[in-house]
């Protein structure tokens, strides 16, 4: 009976485990676009059509770049499979995201360009990138336009939308002006608290979303409840993000306590800018940044002292993608000197230490 | 204890169970096939040295392979014959010289375990004895690394032994076995223990049972309930709890540390099967010449446990069990996480198999490897503290050196399992294992040369 099955030459033969969870690369990239949806939904609500058009452009020039690369390397249908497989659409995400809503077409275009040409395929496409290609994009834009880089909308609907008193162009689908940390950087702490007094801009509404940034730089709160998704999956942990905030909130504070009148307080910095959108999307980025719990911490605080220092005493009101990109370029090394602990090793050091 | 069962800390995961194919309550017995191929080599260490001749007669248990070397184990003829040929049979990587022998047809099925089975009375058993009788009777690890019982009871000297652990967790997917033996022969189990206990001088005993086998921590729990020094204790289903440093943080709460063996904290680990076993060759004097086995998978046509001798082919049992079903595209001996794939079905079955699998296309997930993305779950999971990624990729450049992290890994196949872009990893770090000892022998060999020459001038 089975002789005729010639079963010996169907068989499979591999190495164990014979048993893989469900779990593919589609799923973890698929739930980093669910987890950013939020932040993206919030993103249209405060600034409206615009920025629904940005997110969608970029997103559609990331995809379409990343087929074109891969067709130099692989055939169409694996080119077409491996374009789909959400990782392009993470990307494209998180670039808008770190976009104003008033960016041009032609910048969202070229953003895409960079982001999968230089941030991805010249290292060898997915999984081969030392740096974050969302931000390389971002901190390229940011360097060859940054007129059109820093001309941010402000979100006209979240006013409404948090009940606060508004700004008076109530009928303008948004208007225009400086982020919080800008307005510190160019005029000083003293405009900028006079500023939010006159606007009715406070702790409440920066955490709402209601202040000029980016379109991901504006709702911190929508911004933890996609992280909260990515924590439940266990795609992130908390170290990177946890230790990144704190070490912001620490060396800001420290500098708050020294100079009250000059120096913004902790809690404006860690609730403003990209800070959130970096801590937890894209410091967090497996690709680029390490893999043990012991280095993850190390990347965060890097990422907190580079941040703090350009946002304290740097020439650019913000620092979240300088210092993630300088702390990727350190990955490898980080890698290097935290492997986890193995099994059992604390036991070899107690028994050398009685012996 | 935890109301949630004891566990490991560090890494683990949980596979999908798929225990339910194979039912543990009770099993079967396999009618004595016409052909056993018994390996020599069924254990860690040398191979057995065969003592028999072609076409020489054969009893049921008669000594046919000799201990041939300190770590190696006895080989005895699992039912009277005659020896039809004296061969090699390939098991997987490893060819062993086999005897083949042609069953008589009058004979019947090999018993199973006693169900009235009595405690024994081991006033009368020295430690000696009781060593001898397990090395007479070829005892080996039946959890599926076969190493020589006898060896691993006798620690070097000034070792202390004060906790001895059974392994009654059966975390691989699948495999219904032990719980099995356990729900329907608790007295072989907690006997076997004692003996156990009494050959290594230890009082106390710690039995640990994942809790998706309840019925086996009743059973046991109510059977050692009149019993001194023997604790049961539920562990929380998780994979690999089974393997012998997790088990023992997880039972008694010791870490063994990377490289040494378990005496050095003061533990010895046996399974359960082994325990019966050794129950056995005390009370009846019987040989390792069957065991419970799991054959099942949804290759599989009747899903069942099956008590078999010990050189039944695949074939055979897999007639036995019903035939293949549709979609059957591997055969998997051992469990899913580390069992080894054969395309061989007149593979023999032998000492350390606790399962058969046939599994379908669809359980098998044949997957195209993706690029690595370092998300760093083989490095969460691994249970070892490894950097599985790391090691693969070392590998994968022939930077074997530096990856001697790798003789760490226990190749449960954790990584392997959760990793998004299905990377093979388990099996670069065997390379890297495999390549490490071969260097390691590389500058053993020198180093007698150049003392060879030096003693020579």
């Amino acid at each position: 009976m089975l002789a005729e099955l010639n079963l010996e030459q169907r068989l499979i033969l591999r190495s164990s485990p014979h048993a893989l969870s469900k779990e593919q690369v589609p799923h973890v990239m698929w739930t980093v676009v669910a987890s950013l949806a939020p932040a993206a939904l919030a993103a249209c609500w405060f600034f409206g059509l615009r920025a629904l058009l940005v997110i969608v452009g970029t997103t559609l020039a990331c995809v379409v770049f990343e087929y074109l690369l891969l067709r130099t390397r692989v055939d169409a249908r694996k080119a077409m499979l491996i374009s789909l497989d959400g990782s392009a659409v993470v990307t494209g995400i998180l670039l808008a995201l770190n976009l104003p809503a008033s960016s041009p077409w032609w910048m969202i275009v070229i953003g895409a360009g960079i982001a999968m040409l230089l941030g991805k395929h010249l290292f060898g496409g997915l999984g081969q990138n030392i740096f974050n290609p969302a931000l390389v994009a971002r901190v390229f834009l940011l360097l060859a336009f940054p007129a059109e880089m820093t001309t941010w909308l402000y979100p006209k609907s979240g006013a409404q939308f948090a009940q606060l008193p508004n700004l008076a162009a109530e009928n303008l689908d948004a208007v225009t002006g400086a982020t919080p940390l800008g307005m510190i950087k160019a005029d000083g702490l003293q405009a900028f608290l006079d500023w939010c007094a006159s606007s009715g801009t406070n702790l409440w509404s920066m955490l709402w979303g209601n202040t000029g940034g980016s379109l991901g730089e504006t709702s911190a709160l929508l911004l933890l409840l996609g992280a909260g998704l990515l924590f439940w999956r266990g795609y992130i942990s908390w170290h990177t993000p946890v230790s990144y905030i704190a070490t912001v909130f620490v060396l800001t504070g420290i500098m708050w306590l020294v100079n009250p009148h000059y120096y913004a307080n902790p809690v404006l910095h860690i609730l403003s800018a990209g800070l959130f959108l970096g801590a937890f999307f894209m410091a967090t980025d497996m690709v680029t940044s390490p893999v043990s719990a012991k280095g993850m911490v190390i990347f965060g605080i890097g990422c907190g002292v580079i941040t703090a220092v350009i946002r304290l005493f740097g020439a650019f009101p913000e620092g979240v993608s300088f210092a993630i990109l300088i702390m990727n370029g350190l990955t490898p090394l980080i890698d290097r000197y935290t492997k986890p602990r193995k099994f059992g090793a604390e036991t070899l050091k107690r028994g050398e230490a009685s012996a | 204890m935890s109301g949630r069962g004891l566990t490991f800390r560090r890494g683990g995961t949980h596979p999908p169970e798929n225990k339910e194919l194979c039912d543990a309550a009770s099993y079967t017995v396999l009618p004595t096939p016409a052909e056993l191929v018994v390996a020599m080599s069924q254990h860690l260490g040398a191979p057995a040295k065969t003592i028999v001749h072609n076409r020489d007669e054969v009893e049921a248990g008669q000594l046919i392979g000799e201990a041939s070397a300190f770590i190696s184990a006895n080989i005895h003829a699992p039912a009277k014959g005659t020896v039809k040929g004296l061969d090699i049979v390939h098991i997987g990587p490893v060819n062993s010289p086999a005897v083949t022998i042609k069953t008589d047809p009058a004979v019947p099925p090999v018993p199973e375990y006693d169900r009235e089975a009595q405690p024994l009375d081991l006033s009368g058993w020295t430690k000696d004895e009781i060593l001898a009788r397990i090395k007479e009777t070829g005892i080996v690890g039946m959890g599926g690394a076969t190493f020589p019982t006898h060896v691993k009871l006798s620690p070097p000297p000034g070792a202390e032994l004060d906790v001895l652990v059974i392994n009654g967790a059966e975390c691989e997917p699948y495999l219904t076995a032990d719980d099995c033996l356990m729900r329907n022969h608790p007295v072989q189990v907690l006997e076997g223990t004692r003996v156990i206990m009494q050959a290594c001088g230890i009082d106390r005993a710690v039995i640990g049972i994942e809790d998706n086998k309840p019925e086996a921590f009743q059973t046991l729990k109510a059977a050692a309930a009149g019993l001194g020094g023997i604790e049961i204790v539920r562990c929380r289903t998780r994979y690999p709890q089974g393997a012998e440093k997790q088990l023992i943080e997880a039972t008694v709460g010791r870490k063994v540390a990377p490289g040494n063996l378990p005496f050095t904290v003061g533990v010895v680990v046996q399974n359960v099967a082994t325990t019966a076993a050794v129950y056995e060759a005390l009370a009846t004097g019987q040989p390792l010449t069957r065991r419970l086995i799991s054959i099942t998978g949804r290759g599989v046509a009747r899903p069942q446990n099956v008590m078999v001798p010990v050189g039944t082919s695949v074939a055979e049992l897999l007639e036995y069990c019903g035939g293949p079903k549709d979609g059957l595209a591997a055969v998997v001996m051992g469990g899913p996480m580390m069992g080894r794939a054969t395309s061989d079905i007149n593979e023999p079955t032998a000492k350390g198999t606790s399962g058969v699998l046939f599994l379908t296309k669809d359980e098998l997930i044949v997957a195209e490897e993706d690029p690595c993305l370092r998300c760093g779950r083989c490095v969460s999971d691994c249970p070892m503290g490894l950097v599985p990624t790391e090691l693969m990729s070392l590998a994968m450049l022939g930077r074997f050196e530096e990856a001697t992290d790798a003789l760490d890994c226990v190749e449960c196949g954790t990584c392997a399992f959760v990793c998004p872009s299905n990377r093979r990893l388990v099996q670069w770090i065997r390379l890297a294992k495999w390549e490490l000892g071969r260097i390691r022998r590389r500058a053993q060999l020198k180093q007698k040369e150049t003392e060879a020459k030096a003693a020579k001038s």
